[in-house]
C-alpha cells in the first residue's frame, strides 16, 4: 500500500531524493528551491541517507562538484532555481557533453533582472538547448513521481544524459497538497543500483574525462548527444510504463485532457495545466469543446506526437511562461508550431506569454484564451499571433 | 631528508607519458611528472586539470598523457570538480562500493586561472579539506 501524505512540492522532491539515497548531493541555497537541500541535509545529518553532502559556495561549484562526483562513479543530485541555474550555465553544458546522468530539481523562477523571486519558466528556457532531459510537473505528486523515474531514464545505456525535473516556484514548491508516496523498499528496487561502465574511481581502468576536442571529433561527439536525446523518448515511455505497474499512475510524453473531441485547445506546462483543466471542465459544462495538451517531456521534444494529437483542433493557443524577446514568440510556441509545420499539420495558432515574475494566472484569464480561440474559429482571422495574457492594459501599447 | 632527484627518477616509474604537446623546454611537464612520482606506487590518483596550457596539451582527444584517472571540466573550477570526485570517493568507500586501496586527489591549477577567476572554487576546496 502506498503512503498517503501531505507535502509541499519541495518536500516531495526532497523525499524522493531521500528514497533514492544518492551518493553525493552538492547544492547551494536559492529561493524557492532552498528547502530541497535544506530538508535533504537534515536527512544527511540524521544518518537517514548514505549521501556525502557538499555544501558548496555557489551553484557553479554545485554543478562542478556534481560533475566530478558523477564522473567518479557516484549518483549525484542537486537543486536550484533561476539565477542559480544561470550561474551553473557553463557547467550545465559540460555535464551533458560528458554524458553524466546527474539529476537536478529545478524549481522554476524568473531569472533576473530586475530581481524577482517568483515563478516563471525563464530559467528552464535558458537551458533548453543544453542537452538535458527536461520533465515538467503540474503537481507535487508529479514532481515526486518524475524524480523517482529520473535515474532510470538518465542512466539508461542508450541515453546517459543529465535530467532536470521542473516544478513551479511557490505555486507547487511551497503549496501543501495530498500526495501518495511509494514505500522506501519499492523505490529502492525501482530505481536500482548505479553501475557505470567507466568511471574515474575504477583503478583497474583509469579513464580521462573532458578532453580538448577539436575539429576532428567534436562534431561526432555532439551528434552522439543528439542521438542519445532521440533515444530518450522511448526510454521515458518504457520507464513510465514500469512506474505505472508499480503505482497505477500513468505518464506519457504529454497529457491529453479532453483533447480527443476538442475544437479549441491550450498547450501549456506545469501548474497552469491545473487551472486550465478547471476551465476546460467549466466550458464543457456550457457545451464548448475545449481541451488541453499538457507537456510533460519538453526535452526531448515530442514534436511528431504533439502534431498528431493536435491535428483535429480548429484553433489552438500555446502558453509560454517566459518571453523569448525575439519579436516572434515564446519557445514552446516556436517548438509546437514548427513541429506541426514539418509534420504537415496546419492549425491556426496563437501564442500567449503569461505569468511572468509570478503574475497570477486566474481561471478567468485562461477562459479568455478559449474565448479568443472560439473567435478565431468563427472569423478565421488572426491579427496578432504573439500576445500577452494578464498584462496591465497601459503596458500593452 | 633531502629530496634526491636522481633516486626518485631512477626508482619511480613515470605516471605521465611522453608524446604530449607541451613545448620543448617547458618546465611544466617535468613538474607534473615529479608530482605524480610523489604518489605511493600502489595508490591510484584522480587528477583534475583546470583549462590551460597544461590541460589542452596533455589530453587532446583521443590521446592522454595521464596514466591515472584525469578529469577536466572548465577554467575556474578544478577545486570544486575535484571536491565532487573526492566526495564520491568518501561516500562510496563508506558504503563499501569501492575495493580496498587508497585513491589520491590532485588538482593542477592551470595557468593562473585558479587564483583569479577560480579563487571562489578554490575556497570550496579548502572548505572541504580543511
Amino acid at each position: 500500500m502506498s503512503i498517503r501524505e501531505r507535502l509541499s512540492g519541495n518536500e516531495a522532491a526532497a523525499t524522493a531524493m531521500k528514497q533514492i539515497n544518492p551518493d553525493v548531493v552538492a547544492a547551494f541555497p536559492i529561493t524557492p528551491s532552498t528547502e530541497i537541500p535544506q530538508y535533504f541535509s537534515t536527512f544527511v545529518a540524521n544518518g537517514t541517507v548514505d549521501t556525502e553532502f557538499v555544501a558548496v559556495e555557489s551553484e557553479h561549484s554545485a554543478m562542478s562538484a556534481c560533475i566530478g562526483a558523477e564522473a567518479a562513479g557516484a549518483r549525484a543530485m542537486t537543486a536550484t532555481s533561476a539565477n542559480g541555474l544561470s550561474l551553473m550555465w557553463e557547467m550545465i553544458y559540460i555535464a551533458s557533453s560528458l554524458r553524466l546522468p546527474i539529476v537536478l530539481s529545478l524549481v522554476n523562477r524568473a531569472v533576473s533582472g530586475p530581481l524577482n523571486i517568483h515563478c516563471d519558466h525563464s530559467d528552464a528556457m535558458g537551458v533548453r538547448d543544453s542537452g538535458w532531459i527536461m520533465l515538467f510537473s503540474e503537481t507535487n505528486q508529479e514532481a515526486y513521481d518524475n524524480t523517482l523515474m529520473a535515474h532510470r531514464i538518465a542512466e539508461h545505456k542508450d541515453v546517459m544524459l543529465p535530467l532536470m525535473v521542473c516544478q513551479d516556484g511557490f505555486i507547487t514548491s511551497h503549496a501543501i497538497e495530498n500526495i501518495e508516496l511509494v514505500e522506501d523498499d519499492k523505490v529502492k528496487e525501482f530505481v536500482g543500483e548505479y553501475h557505470p561502465e567507466h568511471y574515474l574511481l575504477n583503478k583497474e581502468e583509469p579513464i580521462a574525462v573532458g578532453p580538448l576536442d577539436l575539429q576532428a571529433y567534436l562534431f561526432e561527439h555532439k551528434a552522439q548527444q543528439a542521438t542519445a536525446m532521440k533515444n530518450a523518448k522511448q526510454v521515458i515511455l518504457d520507464v513510465s510504463k514500469d512506474f505505472e505497474k508499480m503505482t497505477g499512475r500513468s505518464y506519457g510524453l504529454f497529457e491529453e485532457y479532453k483533447l480527443e473531441d476538442a475544437e479549441v485547445a491550450i498547450v501549456c506546462m506545469n501548474s497552469t495545466a491545473g487551472t486550465t483543466k478547471f476551465v476546460v471542465d467549466n466550458l464543457r459544462a456550457e457545451g464548448i469543446k475545449a481541451g488541453l495538451l499538457k507537456i510533460r517531456v519538453f526535452r526531448p521534444f515530442p514534436g511528431e506526437e504533439i502534431a498528431k494529437a493536435l491535428s483535429h483542433i480548429k484553433a489552438m493557443a500555446i502558453l509560454d511562461r517566459a518571453d523569448s524577446l525575439n519579436a516572434a514568440g515564446g519557445a514552446l510556441f516556436e517548438d509546437v508550431t514548427s513541429s506541426m509545420y514539418v509534420n504537415n499539420v496546419h492549425v491556426p495558432a496563437i501564442n500567449y506569454v503569461y505569468g511572468i515574475g509570478g503574475r497570477d494566472t486566474k481561471a478567468d484569464d485562461i477562459k479568455s484564451v478559449y474565448m479568443d480561440l472560439l473567435d478565431i474559429v468563427k472569423t478565421n482571422k488572426i491579427d496578432n499571433p504573439y500576445r500577452y495574457l494578464g498584462l496591465r492594459k497601459e503596458a500593452q501599447k | 631528508m633531502a629530496y634526491n632527484l636522481k633516486e626518485v627518477v631512477a626508482n619511480r616509474p613515470s605516471r605521465f607519458t611522453p608524446g604530449h604537446r607541451m613545448c620543448a623546454g617547458c618546465g611544466a611537464p617535468p613538474i607534473a611528472r615529479h608530482i605524480m612520482r610523489a604518489l605511493k606506487p600502489e595508490d591510484h590518483a584522480v587528477v583534475c586539470g583546470a583549462t590551460g596550457c597544461m590541460e589542452v596539451s596533455t589530453f587532446i582527444y583521443p590521446y592522454t598523457a595521464w596514466t591515472d584517472s584525469f578529469i577536466h571540466t572548465a577554467f575556474e573550477c578544478a577545486g570544486a570538480t575535484l571536491a565532487g570526485a573526492e566526495a564520491a570517493y568518501q561516500s562510496m568507500k563508506k558504503q563499501g562500493k569501492l575495493p580496498e586501496g587508497d585513491t589520491k586527489f590532485i588538482a593542477f591549477g592551470g595557468d593562473g586561472g585558479t587564483y583569479d577567476i577560480g579563487l571562489q572554487s578554490l575556497s570550496r576546496c579548502y572548505g572541504t579539506w580543511a
